[in-house]
């Protein structure tokens, strides 16, 4: 169950709660439930979002050879409705602030600490997450040079941050802003153990 | 979203791309074949959510060869790790994923070909996530000790993402409490730095208990445990009407029973 709020998927799943337990009462069982996993939504941080797409711009994007064409032409041919052109690996997306529909534990990570991160063309423009041709190309030399653009633009912003104290002071102004100052953090997942067995 | 919308801090001088930046550059690109390997190897190795084994040794190995002190297994989590090299502040980590994807079997070729006796896939891309993210951490490495330059470059390595949450332990743990600034990426297809937040969630599974007896001969004897899983997904699936806009509920139905002459005394609902 997801929500852009933290506090508005709490509020909601304290009804689904009531509704196990109705359910339960209504059909003369009984029921527990066990949390498997939550996430807090990603906290921005334009501060640091501006200055990796500078960077990013700086190093560029994925150039394909001859052979890796080919085979971006020919994964290109099997995506349903893709949204970008063959050709785009080239270009960086323009910068912009949005909401992604997805969950990540990086959400987490980014109330804890100000964060920061960019997405490279490591797959065939138009290629979906979780599909076989994303699987494909991330085991490619269209993938490792995908890998290879987003370890060159890590590698300045990370320079940038240990040289510019200004930079990392207003970083942190802004997630102390964004985060609110009576933050008390509180994980989603309570305080259950790691389920190191969930894919058993 | 009530979240206060800040005047960005746009004025702010970064520093001009120069000569240094061709180094580090020219330096990564000669790692070409390293950052090419590792992410092979671990799309190789294909391993679900905390069970990176082999994944998680191999990032460490790199790491420990380029000069970083590792510590393994924390916050419980066996594949878990923090490599840090330097010391003091200011601290950068870097975030590494390596965890594959079940149920998606695909070799590295542009037709659909699934490979024999494979389980799992990295269809998210976390053996490029985490290659790539090895490779930033050497390449600052290098320039931290060339430089002189104070500080900590730090790599947390991070289990089982897709579903498992394995940053929260970490976090929930404190280990990210003295870091400055935290860097990740991740496998797409687009370039792109946008400031993309994405959606709270929770999951959870929800275990009916009820009583088996033959479906024809004694029903009444029977409490089905599947008539409970339907109630409540027909209750959540009516909520949707009341509740705001922007949520997202989705389920399956993990047990529901076995045969349709046997009353299921126990169903699932994840």
């Amino acid at each position: 169950m997801r929500h852009p709020e933290a506090r508005t998927v709490r509020e909601i799943w304290d009804r689904v709660e009531n509704a196990a337990r109705g359910a339960a009462e209504g059909t003369g069982t009984r029921v527990d439930w066990e949390i498997i996993h939550g996430n807090h939504p990603l906290l921005i941080n334009e501060t640091l979002a501006r200055m990796m797409d500078e960077k990013l711009r700086e190093v560029g994007g994925v150039t394909y050879s001859d052979h890796e064409q080919d085979f971006a032409e020919e994964i290109y041919a099997t995506l349903n409705q893709p949204e970008l052109g063959l050709g785009s690996q080239r270009e960086v997306q323009p910068y912009e602030v949005t909401l992604g529909y997805g969950s990540t534990d990086v959400g987490d990570v980014s109330i804890a600490v100000p964060t920061v991160g960019l997405n490279t063309a490591t797959w065939v423009p138009g290629t979906a997450a979780h599909s076989w041709q994303s699987t494909a190309a991330s085991g490619r030399s269209i993938g490792f040079k995908g890998a290879q653009v987003a370890a060159k633009t890590l590698t300045l912003a990370a320079i940038e941050l240990f040289e510019n104290e200004a930079l990392r002071e207003a970083a942190r102004a802004e997630f102390d802003a964004r985060r609110g100052g009576d933050f008390h953090y509180e994980a989603l997942l309570g305080d259950r153990p790691p389920p190191l067995d969930y894919r058993n | 979203m009530s979240r206060p919308i800040l005047a960005c801090a746009c004025t702010l001088i970064l520093s001009t791309p120069g000569a240094a930046d061709d180094a580090i550059m020219d330096f990564i690109d000669g790692r070409y074949e390293s950052t090419a390997s590792i992410a092979r190897t671990i799309w190789e190795f294909a391993e679900v959510g905390y069970q990176e084994t082999k994944s998680s040794a191999l990032l460490q190995e790199e790491l420990a060869a380029a000069g970083f002190s590792i510590e393994a297994g924390v916050a419980d989590i066996p594949t878990a790790f923090v490599a840090s090299y330097g010391s003091g502040g200011p601290v950068i980590a870097i975030l590494a994923e390596y965890d594959a994807l079940p149920g998606i079997n695909q070799d590295a070729t542009a037709s659909r070909l699934p490979i024999e006796d494979k389980h799992a896939g990295h269809a998210c891309g976390h053996n490029l996530f985490a290659a790539g993210s090895i490779g930033a951490a050497v390449a600052v490495r290098r320039w931290l000790e060339e430089t002189g330059t104070p500080g900590t470059i730090r790599v947390y390595g991070t289990p089982a993402e897709e579903g498992g949450s394995g940053k929260v332990y970490i976090v929930r743990d404190g280990l990210f409490d003295d870091v400055d600034i935290a860097l990740h990426w991740h496998a797409s297809d687009r370039n792109s730095a946008a400031a993309r937040t994405t959606l709270a969630n929770r999951s959870a599974k929800f275990r009916f208990r009820g009583i088996s007896a033959h479906a024809a001969g004694a029903p009444e004897k029977a409490r089905s445990a599947l008539d409970a899983v339907e109630a409540f997904n027909f209750m959540v699936n009516m909520m949707r009407e009341h509740v705001p806009q922007e949520t997202r509920i989705h389920y399956v139905i993990t047990a529901g029973g076995n045969a349709p002459n046997v009353v299921p005394d126990f169903a699932e609902v994840y």
